[in-house]
């Protein structure tokens, strides 16, 4: 059952040209035209710093396509520096306490505000047919918009 | 009541009374003579005070007196003890915490709490017990002067617990923490409201030899709040030259917290601040007196835990608007609250790969110790990282600790910032940073997951559970510095695999089920009173589905009389009758009153009543009484003002039923009232479709339409009520929740609809906790299937190679399976001995014959099986199908369905393989053996 989104389908037409799962990086025909400043990140990032002042990066992306932040210390919020397009707690247990769900809602609403949309674990498992070559086959949504493998 | 120490008396600690009859307060109360005058009082006033001594209460009761001296509330009605027992071997022994509030100077966070906590009394082998804990309870008391001095915003309440040590007792050690658990059950203060835990066990004989306050133990508990709070303390009270302190949540030694009398509240959520020290020395033993206590590090201490507590009773924040619900799941149910603590554990499931990752931790220890040796012998790898690793480690004592990683962390943090300032465009200026942040966020991994595995002290601790996630970080960050061959043939790609929610779907569903048990005794309840609260008082019984006839009748007579379609006789007034439908009515809708007596207004005008009073009384006394109830309730409609005046007009008017139909006909209705048709009800009932059709052709009556809500609840109460098995106190077998939220749910609405909006917002409240579990109900019955299974499949001797295929297949229906083939194989060998026994007998019949047949077939079948599961391979699975016949004979048409799904299965397993190994271009099904890799070490080793 397909359950991308049209926006994340474009996303990942125009930042894989190729079908092939290679760093939009190494391309240089490829534009980099979603929030290439960083403005949107960064206004986002100070309202998180309110939210969790001990906010710090994660190590589960390479700068490529994505970083990740720890918040509350175990929730871990991926950002796709290609799209609009978050993931909370991919791959995770999702073992949070009353509290730890009362601040992924306040979280979720913050990243809506700031217009990010978060995708389910269903939808970055999906993979992504058209991606035929690369680093590996059966590339997945969260591979083409967050950590290609081996990062 | 035990004997022990003799109480000698202990000196007075408290200043000269103060002046005005204020509290006496010490000039210095954290200074160091302070604190000693207080560790002394207890400790040599009080020696071996052990739980359930005479010397133990008198402790306590010098606790409460110091308490009062300082000015403080008594926390326990009008006193500071709070009296409960430790059964022990059957015997119920006493103890006593001491409780005291100081209350906040903030009208909006006053009702919010502080607790300071430390307990009172001592161990069995101790003598005085000077530090651990009279030092302790000196820092509450210290605490306590200082803040009534400048009281804070939030209110604080100050316990020593009592029952804290364990206790040997007929050979058997027991466990303690009596009184601090006893609070998480019983709170003084309400748990959503505690902001803060401060909990202070031993903090007289804090080691500073090395000179680091970073060798004291200080644990914040996750919640950001206390670690904010911790943090901000230490940095207020640093002396010069220390260093910040290092107890912050994601280390193992997290623990401690379940050592001490934090523990309980942790549980619960309440955001803790945990001290602890001095557990180099033997804090149970009879040195541990005075002598051992150091007045400078007490007071140093004491000044530290103080300031958390200004910290957090001064933060302007309120719990709602930082995000913080202490209390769990269910603040207001406290049975949710005892069995989410015990769904702490790990999951059964789950308990095999925490063993199997306990045994292995020696090696995870000596490779990431490695890895991390390799890690500072190579040069380059800092250098790539831009860090000065070797400096770093060399500034904290050549010791790869906890300040080394959150320097890497800082670094990390300060070159994903450079990262976001360049254009996303520019390649050549992002490669540079993303090669550095590499390689830091390699050695940021490496450093995390080494330093959490190597202070891992024993395998089974509860935070073994995040060593997945830590080898993970091994892993990732060996790949990314080219380190990998360092964890070869250790960690393995089913390691890595982060265990599931701790809490099972099964446990999880259980706990649900016996907790709403709860629920239904409640609404249940509620709806008795509607119909007489006297009896509901009285019964913990719920209603019962005759209790619907009283008001059936109600609502037929009402109709009856609103239709004009009745036949009601008229007769005497019975007051008896009618207080028991009046209190139907009136007496249980509580917050419902006015609406009610609006509609019953409408129709019978109240004013009528008191005017006819004044004519009819039969004295002039009786007459002013009901005149003047007849006035409050006409001034204050209400549910308890109408059925005061009611059942003392009806008790008046008992011989006089004349005054009643007079009542009537001056309403000039010129048909029986109201209170006439009900009170008649009770004598003639008629039944059938005729009187359903005079209760909907009166459905716009306002009495009926209020008794028809009233109705409606109470019918939902029951249908609620039902589905539950009170003798077990739990959800009945056959119920699922699913329908019990369905009749959770009526039961709001209907709770709604009758203007109940307390009762409602009450019940929805249910509403809203159960849904999430419903998700879970699925998965739990087919969890305890498996379990069941699975048992019989490992009896079998299968367990091992079903159980890792059921985890990979959708359902585990594999599992299932493997159960009922385990559970038939096990039978067929039970025919072994029976058969050998009928052989031994020299029996040659037809029933020996079938025996040795199934005994042959079995053999066959389990020689496959076996062969599948010591030694996968292509051969074993076409061994297995050739075995098909025997399989099919032994088992019926059951067992050859079960090898034909296994065969599907099997084949399922490769096409997965394919897709998520990415193996499939090595043409043709892969073998079990390379599903044995991929699930697991076995294949590799």
């Amino acid at each position: 059952m397909m359950t991308m989104t049209p926006e994340v389908e474009q996303t990942i037409i125009h930042y894989y040209p190729q079908r092939a799962l290679v760093s939009p990086l190494d391309n240089a025909d490829i534009s980099w035209d979603y929030d290439t400043d960083n403005r949107s990140l960064k206004a986002l990032l100070v309202d998180l710093e309110n939210l969790d002042p001990d906010l710090r990066p994660g190590t589960r992306c390479n700068y490529e396509i994505s970083e990740e932040l720890v918040l509350f210390e175990k929730v871990r919020l991926q950002l796709s520096y290609i799209g609009p397009f978050a993931a909370l707690n991919y791959g995770l247990p999702q073992d949070l306490d009353e509290d730890g769900r009362e601040r992924v809602r306040r979280l979720e609403s913050m990243l809506a505000k700031h217009g990010f949309q978060i995708l389910n674990d269903d939808t970055l498992d999906e993979v992504v047919p058209w991606i035929q070559q690369g680093t590996i086959q059966n590339a997945t949504v969260w591979n083409c918009l967050f950590v290609h493998p081996d990062a | 009541m035990r004997t022990g120490g003799v109480h000698k008396g202990a000196p007075g600690v408290v200043a000269q009374p103060g002046a005005k009859g204020q509290p006496a307060l010490p000039r210095e109360p954290l200074g160091a003579a302070n604190l000693m005058r207080l560790v002394d009082g207890l400790a040599k006033g009080y020696p071996d005070r052990v739980f359930g001594t005479e010397t133990g209460r008198k402790s306590a009761e010098w606790m409460a007196s110091q308490m009062k001296a300082i000015g403080l509330e008594p926390a326990v009605g009008d006193s500071f003890l709070q009296a409960f027992t430790w059964d022990i071997a059957g015997e119920a022994w006493p103890g006593q915490n001491v409780a005291g509030i100081l209350r906040g100077t903030d009208p909006k966070l006053a009702d919010e709490f502080i607790v300071v906590a430390a307990h009172h009394d001592s161990q069995e082998d101790t003598r005085q017990g000077a530090n651990d804990n009279a030092s302790g309870c000196a820092g509450v008391l210290a605490i306590a002067q200082a803040l009534a001095k400048d009281p804070p915003k939030r209110s604080v309440l100050f316990i020593t617990f009592d029952g804290e040590e364990g206790l040997r007792y007929a050979d058997k050690y027991q466990p303690g923490r009596r009184g601090s658990k006893l609070y998480a059950a019983e709170p003084l203060v309400p748990l959503a409201k505690t902001a803060l835990l401060v909990n202070m066990d031993m903090i007289g004989q804090v080691h500073l030899e090395r000179g680091a306050r970073s060798d004291i133990h200080q644990w914040a508990s996750r919640d950001s709040f206390a670690k904010q709070v911790l943090a901000r303390a230490s940095k207020a009270t640093l002396q010069p030259g220390e260093t910040a302190v290092s107890g912050y949540p994601e280390q193992h030694d997290q623990a401690q917290m379940f050592s001490t009398d934090a523990e309980p509240l942790y549980r619960l959520g309440v955001p803790t601040v945990n001290f602890l020290s001095g557990r180099d020395l033997d804090n149970h033993a009879p040195e541990d007196d005075m002598g051992r206590v150091i007045p400078e590090r007490i007071a140093q201490y004491a000044k530290l835990c103080h300031q958390c507590v200004v910290e957090g009773a001064n933060h302007p924040e309120s719990l709602s608007q930082m995000g913080i619900t202490p209390g769990g799941l269910m603040p207001t149910y406290p049975l949710i609250r005892a069995n989410k603590s015990a769904g702490l554990q790990v999951p059964e499931e789950e308990q095999l790969r925490l063993t199997d990752l306990g045994s292995r931790l020696p090696e995870f220890k000596a490779a990431s110790k490695a890895l991390a040796r390799a890690l500072l012998e190579e040069p380059a790898h800092a250098q790539a990282a831009g860090i000065d690793l070797a400096a770093l480690v060399e500034a904290h004592g050549g010791l790869v600790k906890e300040p080394v990683l959150a320097a890497v962390r800082a670094h990390h943090a300060e070159l994903a910032a450079a990262h976001r300032d360049v254009n996303k465009n520019d390649a050549a200026a992002r490669k540079p940073l993303l090669a550095k942040l590499k390689a830091t966020e390699g050695i940021e991994d490496i450093l995390s997951g080494a330093i959490y595995i190597q202070k891992i002290e024993k395998a089974g601790a509860y935070y073994m559970q995040q060593v997945p996630e830590r080898l993970a970080e091994l892993n990732r960050g060996a790949r990314r510095l080219g380190l990998s061959a360092a964890l070869k043939d250790v960690v393995f790609k089913h390691d890595v695999v982060a265990f599931a929610p701790t809490v099972s779907a099964d446990r999880a569903v259980h706990i649900a089920r016996q907790t709403l048990a709860g629920l239904g005794m409640e609404v249940g309840a509620a709806a008795f009173a509607l119909i007489s609260p006297e009896v509901a008082a009285q019964t913990e019984q719920g209603v019962a589905k005759a209790d619907l006839q009283t008001i059936d009748a109600a609502i037929l007579s009402r109709a009856e009389e609103a239709t004009g379609r009745g036949r009601l006789a008229r007769g005497a007034c019975r007051p008896m009758v009618l207080d028991a439908v009046l209190t139907a009515q009136l007496s249980g809708i509580k917050g419902t009153g006015a609406k009610w007596v609006e509609n019953f207004a409408a129709k019978n005008r109240f004013t009528d009543f008191a005017g006819i009073l004044k004519d009819v009384a039969p004295s002039a006394e009786v007459k002013a009484k009901l005149s003047d109830l007849a006035e409050a309730m006409i001034a204050k409609p209400s549910a308890a003002t109408a059925v005061t005046f009611y059942r003392e007009f009806f008790t008046q008017m008992a011989g006089a039923p004349d005054a009643v139909q007079s009542l009537d006909d001056l309403r000039g209705l010129g048909k029986p009232g109201a209170l006439t048709a009900l009170l008649e009800a009770s004598a003639e009932r008629a039944r059938g479709e005729a009187e359903h059709g005079v209760v909907a052709a009166a459905a716009d009556d306002p009495m009926v339409a209020t008794l028809s809500a009233i109705r409606a609840f109470v019918s939902a109460a029951v249908e609620l009520n039902a589905l539950f098995d009170q003798e077990r106190a739990t959800v009945r077998p056959d119920v699922s929740l699913a329908q019990v939220k369905a009749a959770i749910d009526k039961a709001e609405a209907t709770a709604e609809q009758m203007g109940a909006s307390d009762v409602a917002k009450e019940i929805g409240a249910f509403s809203a906790w159960l849904t999430p579990f419903l998700a879970l109900e699925g998965p739990a019955k087919l969890q305890a299937k498996t379990r069941v299974a699975n048992a019989q499949a490992a009896q079998a001797g299968f367990r091992p190679l079903w159980s890792k295929y059921a985890e990979r297949l959708p359902g585990a229906e594999l599992g299932l399976a493997a159960g009922d083939l385990g559970s038939a194989i096990n039978a067929f060998r039970a025919l072994k001995p029976k058969a050998d026994a009928l052989e031994a007998e020299g029996r040659q019949d037809a029933l020996v014959e079938r025996h040795m047949k199934q005994l042959a077939m079995l053999a066959t079948v389990e020689g496959a099986l076996n062969q599948l599961s010591s030694a996968p391979s292509p051969k074993a699975e076409a061994n297995l199908r050739a075995a098909q016949p025997q399989f099919e004979a032994l088992m019926g048409q059951d067992g050859a369905r079960w090898l034909q799904d296994t065969l599907k299965d099997l084949e399922q397993l490769h096409r997965l393989d394919e897709v998520q190994m990415g193996r499939g271009a090595r043409g043709g099904p892969l073998s079990v053996v390379a599903v044995r890799a991929a699930l697991g070490r076995e294949g590799r080793r």
